[in-house]
C-alpha cells in the first residue's frame, strides 16, 4: 500500500515540478521545479525497490544468506538513486552559478525581463 | 561463464577523463596544458584501431547463466569508426584552439576531453543507466563549451539548455525505471531477450508504452529535433566556432547511440517510428528555413546543423538496414564537413572580427586557401558529387524510396536544394562579394597554420569518403543487419 | 499511518513553496523541509543509504546553495 501511495505522490510531485518550470516567472522557482522533477523520479525508483514486510537490504551479523534473500528489499534501484541525486546536485549547482552570472549582467532574475 | 574479451575498451573512456583531470590541474601553465592535450588527444585517435572487437564486463564476474552481472561495454565495427572520427575531430579542434589563442585555458580543454570520453562511453554502453549517466555528462560538457565564451547571449542559451537537459535526463531515467520494472535488468541485450520472450513487456502494456515515449522524448531533446531545435541551435551559436564543431559532433554520435538503443528495444511499437520520422522531417524543414533567414554566418551554420540532424534521424527512424547504414554514414559525413565549415567561419572571424553578413565580403583575397576548402565543404553539405554528402544523401533517398516512403524522399530532395541555395548565398556574401578597397585593407591578420592543416584534413576526408564510400559503410553493415527490421 | 500523512503532505509542501514572494522562505521550504520529509519516506521504503544521502543533501547542501544565490542576487521577487 505504501508503494502505490509513493507512486501517486511521485506523479503529483512531477506535475507540480513541470508546472513550476513552465509557468513561474522567477528563475529560482524554475530551478526548484527542476529539483522537484528529480525528486519525483527518485521517489519512483525507491518505491520500485520496496518489498512487503521486508527488511533493509543490509546483511547484518549472523544473518543467513537465504533469509536475507527471502526478506530483503530490492537493492538495485538504490544505486541508481544515489547516482541521480549526485547528478542532480551538480547540475543544480551549475545552473545556480549561471543564475548569479545572469543577475550580474542584467540586474534581474525574472524570465520576462531577461528574454524580452 | 563468459568473461571480457577486450580490455582496452575501458581505456578509451578512462583516458579522456584522466586527461580532463590532469588538464584542470595544469590550468595556468601553458606548456604542460598543451603537452597533455596533444598527447592524450593523439592517444584517443590511435586507440580505436588498437582495440580488438569484443566486450568488456566490468564486475569481473562475467555473464552468469546468460545474464549480465555488471556493466558491459561492447566494441564493434561501427563504434570503431565513430570513436575514431570523434577523436580525430576533437584533436583537430584542440590544435586549432591552442594555436589561435595566446592564453590557453586548461579548464576549457578539460571540458573538451570530458565530452570526448562521455560520448565514446555512450557509443559503447550496453547498460541503459550507464548510458544515461554519460549522456548527462556529455550534455553538461557541451554547455561548458558555450559558457566559456562569457557573453550574455551565451549564458542565456546555456541556462535554458541546461535546465531542459536536467528535465529530459530525469524523464529518461523514469523510462529506464519503467523498463527495469518490466524486464528486471538494466542491460540492453537482456532487456531485448525479455521483450522478445513475450513477458509483460509488450506494446499493449501502458508502462512499456510510457517507457517508449520517454525514451523518444530524450532522443528528440538530445538531437535537437523538431520541438527543441531552437534551444539546440542557440547553444551552437553561443559558443566559439571550434567549440560548436565539437558540440555538433557529440550531438550526432549521441543521437546514433540512443537511436540504435531505441530501435533495439522498441521496434515492435510502430507508432514511434512515424513519430520519430515526423520529428526528423520537422527538423529538416524548419532548420533550413530558419537558416535562409539568418544574417549571421555562425547562426546560419548552426541551423544547418539542425537540418542535417533531421536527415540522420530520418535514416535511423526508417529502420530498414539500408536506411540505418545511410543514416550513420550521413552522421559521419556531416560531422566532417560541418566541422570544416565552422573552422572556416572562425578563420573569417579571426580576420574580420565579425560574422555578420552585412560587414563581410571579398574574403577570398585575404583567405584564398580557406575559401577554396570551405567551398568544397559547402558542395559536400549540399550533396554535390564527388564529395561525401552526395553519397550519403543518395543512400538515404534510395532507402526511403525502397521503404515506400515517397514523401520522405521528396522532402529530402527539397531540403537539399534549399541547403544548396543557402550555402551558395553565404559563399557569395562572405567570400566573393566585391567590396571597397578600404574594407579589404582592414583584414590583414594571419591565420595560424593549424587551421589550414585541420581544414585540409577534413575536406580531404570528405573527398576520400565521397570517392570510396565503402571504406566507411563496410564498418556499418554488421550493426545495420543486426538491428534493422524491414518496414512492414 | 504516519507514512501516508507524509506522502500526502509532500506535494502540498512543494506547491506551497512556490508562492511566497520572499525567495529565502520559498527555497528553504521547497528544498529543505520537503527534502527531509522525502528522506523519512525513503527510510520507510527500506532504502537506508538513500535516506542518509538525501537527509544530508536536503538539510545542508541544497538549501545552502540556494541561500547563497538569494544572498548574492535579490531577496524579494520583483
Amino acid at each position: 500500500m505504501i508503494q502505490e501511495a509513493s507512486f501517486v505522490t511521485a506523479a503529483a510531485l512531477f506535475l507540480i515540478g513541470l508546472w513550476a518550470v513552465l509557468e513561474k516567472d522567477n528563475l529560482l522557482k524554475k530551478v526548484m521545479g527542476a529539483t522537484f522533477i528529480g525528486d519525483a523520479v527518485n521517489l519512483t525508483l525507491v518505491g520500485l525497490g520496496y518489498r512487503l514486510d521486508g527488511i533493509v537490504p543490509i546483511l547484518s551479523e549472523g544473518m543467513m544468506v537465504t533469509e536475507y534473500a527471502a526478506k530483503a528489499g530490492y537493492p538495485l534501484p538504490m544505486a541508481l538513486v544515489l547516482t541521480n541525486i549526485v547528478i542532480g546536485v551538480a547540475t543544480t549547482a551549475l545552473i545556480l552559478a549561471l543564475c548569479v552570472k545572469i543577475y550580474e549582467k542584467t540586474g534581474s532574475l525574472s524570465v520576462g525581463e531577461i528574454w524580452k | 561463464m563468459e568473461m571480457s574479451t577486450s580490455p582496452l575498451i575501458a581505456l578509451m573512456v578512462a583516458s579522456p577523463i584522466t586527461a580532463a583531470i590532469l588538464l584542470n590541474l595544469a590550468h595556468g601553465n601553458g606548456r604542460s596544458v598543451k603537452f597533455t592535450a596533444y598527447s592524450f588527444g593523439l592517444l584517443s585517435v590511435v586507440l580505436p584501431f588498437a582495440t580488438e572487437y569484443g566486450n568488456h564486463i566490468f564486475s569481473g564476474h562475467g555473464r552468469i547463466a546468460g545474464l549480465a552481472t555488471g556493466i558491459i561495454y561492447i566494441f564493434s565495427a561501427h563504434t570503431r569508426i565513430l570513436a575514431f572520427i570523434l577523436a580525430l575531430i576533437a584533436y583537430l579542434m584542440i590544435l586549432a584552439y591552442t594555436n589561435a589563442f595566446k592564453k590557453v585555458s586548461g579548464t576549457y580543454l578539460a571540458f573538451m576531453m570530458l565530452g570526448v570520453g562521455a560520448t565514446s562511453a555512450t557509443l559503447f554502453a550496453d547498460d541503459f543507466f550507464n548510458f544515461y549517466v554519460f549522456l548527462e555528462i556529455a550534455l553538461i560538457s557541451q554547455t561548458a563549451l558555450a559558457i566559456a565564451k562569457g557573453s550574455l547571449e551565451s549564458i542565456k542559451a546555456s541556462i535554458k539548455y541546461l535546465l531542459v537537459a536536467n528535465i529530459a535526463g530525469n524523464c529518461l531515467l523514469l523510462g529506464i525505471a519503467m523498463l527495469l520494472s518490466l524486464t528486471g535488468s538494466l542491460n540492453i541485450t537482456d532487456m531485448q531477450e525479455a521483450i522478445a520472450t513475450k513477458g509483460f513487456a509488450q506494446a499493449s502494456n501502458p508502462v512499456f508504452l510510457g517507457a517508449c515515449a520517454l525514451s523518444v522524448f530524450a532522443f528528440a531533446y538530445a538531437s535537437g529535433l523538431f520541438p527543441f531545435h531552437n534551444i539546440k541551435s542557440e547553444l551552437y551559436a553561443a559558443a566559439a566556432e571550434h567549440g560548436s564543431a565539437l558540440m555538433q559532433t557529440q550531438t550526432k554520435f549521441i543521437m546514433v547511440g540512443l537511436g540504435l538503443i531505441i530501435l533495439r528495444l522498441f521496434h515492435e511499437v510502430q507508432v514511434i517510428r512515424y513519430l520519430m520520422l515526423y520529428m526528423a522531417l520537422g527538423a529538416m524543414v524548419f532548420g533550413v528555413i530558419m537558416a535562409l533567414k539568418q544574417d549571421n554566418y555562425h547562426r546560419m551554420l548552426s541551423y544547418h546543423a539542425i537540418s542535417q540532424a533531421g536527415y540522420v534521424a530520418a535514416g535511423l527512424s526508417i529502420g530498414t538496414p539500408a536506411a540505418i547504414i545511410a543514416g550513420i554514414f550521413h552522421a559521419i559525413n556531416h560531422v566532417l564537413y560541418k566541422s570544416a565549415l565552422f573552422l572556416g567561419c572562425e578563420c573569417v572571424k579571426i580576420q574580420k572580427g565579425t560574422t555578420d553578413f552585412k560587414r563581410l565580403g571579398s574574403m577570398i583575397t585575404g583567405l584564398p586557401m580557406v575559401g577554396v576548402l570551405v567551398l568544397g565543404a559547402k558542395f559536400a553539405i549540399s550533396g554535390i558529387p564527388p564529395f561525401n554528402g552526395f553519397q550519403s544523401k543518395l543512400q538515404l533517398m534510395v532507402a526511403a524510396f525502397d521503404a515506400q516512403l515517397y514523401e520522405v524522399t521528396v522532402v529530402m530532395i527539397l531540403v537539399s536544394v534549399l541547403t544548396f541555395i543557402s550555402m551558395m548565398k553565404a559563399s557569395h556574401l562572405v567570400f566573393l562579394r566585391p567590396t571597397t578597397q578600404a574594407e579589404k585593407a582592414s583584414s590583414t591578420k594571419r591565420i595560424p597554420k593549424s587551421y589550414l592543416f585541420a581544414l585540409t584534413v577534413l575536406v580531404g576526408l570528405c573527398l576520400y569518403l565521397g570517392l570510396m564510400p565503402e571504406c566507411a559503410t563496410r564498418y556499418l553493415e554488421p550493426i545495420a543487419y543486426e538491428v534493422g527490421y524491414m518496414w512492414s | 499511518m504516519i507514512e501516508y500523512i507524509l506522502l500526502a503532505t509532500i506535494p502540498l509542501i512543494a506547491a506551497a513553496s512556490l508562492y511566497p514572494k520572499d525567495l529565502l522562505k520559498a527555497v528553504i521550504i521547497g528544498t529543505g523541509i520537503e527534502g527531509v520529509a522525502l528522506a523519512v519516506i525513503y527510510q520507510m521504503l527500506l532504502a537506508s543509504d538513500v535516506a542518509l544521502t538525501q537527509a544530508v543533501i536536503a538539510s545542508t547542501i541544497l538549501p545552502g546553495l540556494f541561500a547563497i544565490v538569494v544572498y548574492k542576487c535579490l531577496r524579494w521577487e520583483r
